[in-house]
């Protein structure tokens, strides 16, 4: 489990990107969601490195002055007679330009993941960009996104423990209509494991 | 480590009482450290985990244990006991990807 010292540690620097933001347009494009929209939630299913399965959800808030929060959880499901991971995931971000359609944003989160007996903890730290694009027709959109992050991760099992960096990278494509949002993600870490996973998603924004 | 013992499937309980002899008798010769107490620490998880059916954590351990015999040190006077050692963890590692699949 995270540190009392740890969690004040990331909400310290969470504090500190929000305090950054500047700008009163939507830093949600980095997500790939349309300007007027303040947030979404979405129920998402896919299929993962090893022949898995994953089910899961997400949400996403927007606030003023380019800051958003975020927040995920997924359980991976395995065919072969492995234990289920199960992954909880928390981030905030905020913008740091935008030009025309385009939006970039810094990105920073915690995660937590458990897999059988072994604990994992990672800090993703990112840059997100995206490009929304309303279309003709009552409240349409769509969206692209690219996200490259650097997590550190600290993995413990029994008394051992280890800790890693690694790169990895998220890509997606969202479209709206009148509320609701589809969407496809791909995400693949550049680890040791070359873990992916690609997922297919349902939800609706806030409005 | 798979590769290193190309054999048909066999049940990783057949494994338990050669992980126990690796990690209590095996690593007696070896200086004592902090890669050695990791090793016979991971081999007896591993032979633990195998009883109770947790495979997943087996196979962890057997890897863990297999960073820590390669960060041994390279001595003439410990190499059998650790090729031995080496020899159990491929075997398990056999044993217990067949059980897993592929």
């Amino acid at each position: 489990m995270m540190t009392l010292e740890s969690l004040a540690q990331h909400a310290a620097l969470l504090l500190s990107l929000t305090a950054l933001g500047a700008s009163l347009l939507s830093a949600q494009v980095c997500r790939g969601i349309a300007l007027e929209t303040p947030g979404w939630f979405a129920m998402n299913v896919g299929r993962a490195a090893e022949r898995a399965t994953v089910h899961g959800a997400d949400i996403s808030w927007q606030f003023d002055q380019g800051t958003f929060l975020f927040a995920s959880a997924n359980v991976t499901s395995y065919e072969r007679s492995l234990p289920a991971r199960g992954h909880a995931a928390i981030g905030a971000g905020f913008k740091l330009a935008e030009r025309n359609r385009f939006v970039a944003c810094a990105t920073m989160g915690s995660e937590l993941e458990r897999i059988g007996d072994l604990r994992v903890k990672r800090i993703p730290v990112g840059l997100a960009m995206g490009w929304a694009k309303p279309l003709p027709g009552v409240s349409r959109g769509i969206g692209v996104t690219l996200e490259p992050f650097f997590v550190h991760q600290d993995e413990r099992i029994r008394r051992f423990a280890y800790t890693s960096n690694y790169l990895s990278a998220r890509t997606g494509v969202v479209y709206l209509r009148r509320g609701w949002l589809w969407g496809v993600t791909y995400e693949h870490a550049f680890d040791a494991d070359a873990r992916w996973n690609a997922k297919a998603r349902v939800g609706f924004t806030f409005n | 480590m798979v590769t290193l013992a190309p054999l048909d499937a066999f049940a990783p309980s057949a494994m338990r009482d050669a992980l126990q002899h690796g990690a209590e008798v095996m690593t007696l010769e070896v200086a004592e450290n902090r890669h050695r107490k990791d090793l016979r620490d991971a081999m007896l998880f591993a032979s633990t985990d195998i009883n109770e059916g947790d495979f997943d954590s087996a196979c962890r351990m057997v890897e863990i244990a297999d960073a820590a015999l390669n960060a041994l040190p390279d001595s003439g006077r410990t190499f059998p006991d650790r090729d031995g050692i080496r020899l159990i963890l491929a075997l398990t590692a056999h044993s217990l990807d067949a059980m897993i699949g592929k």
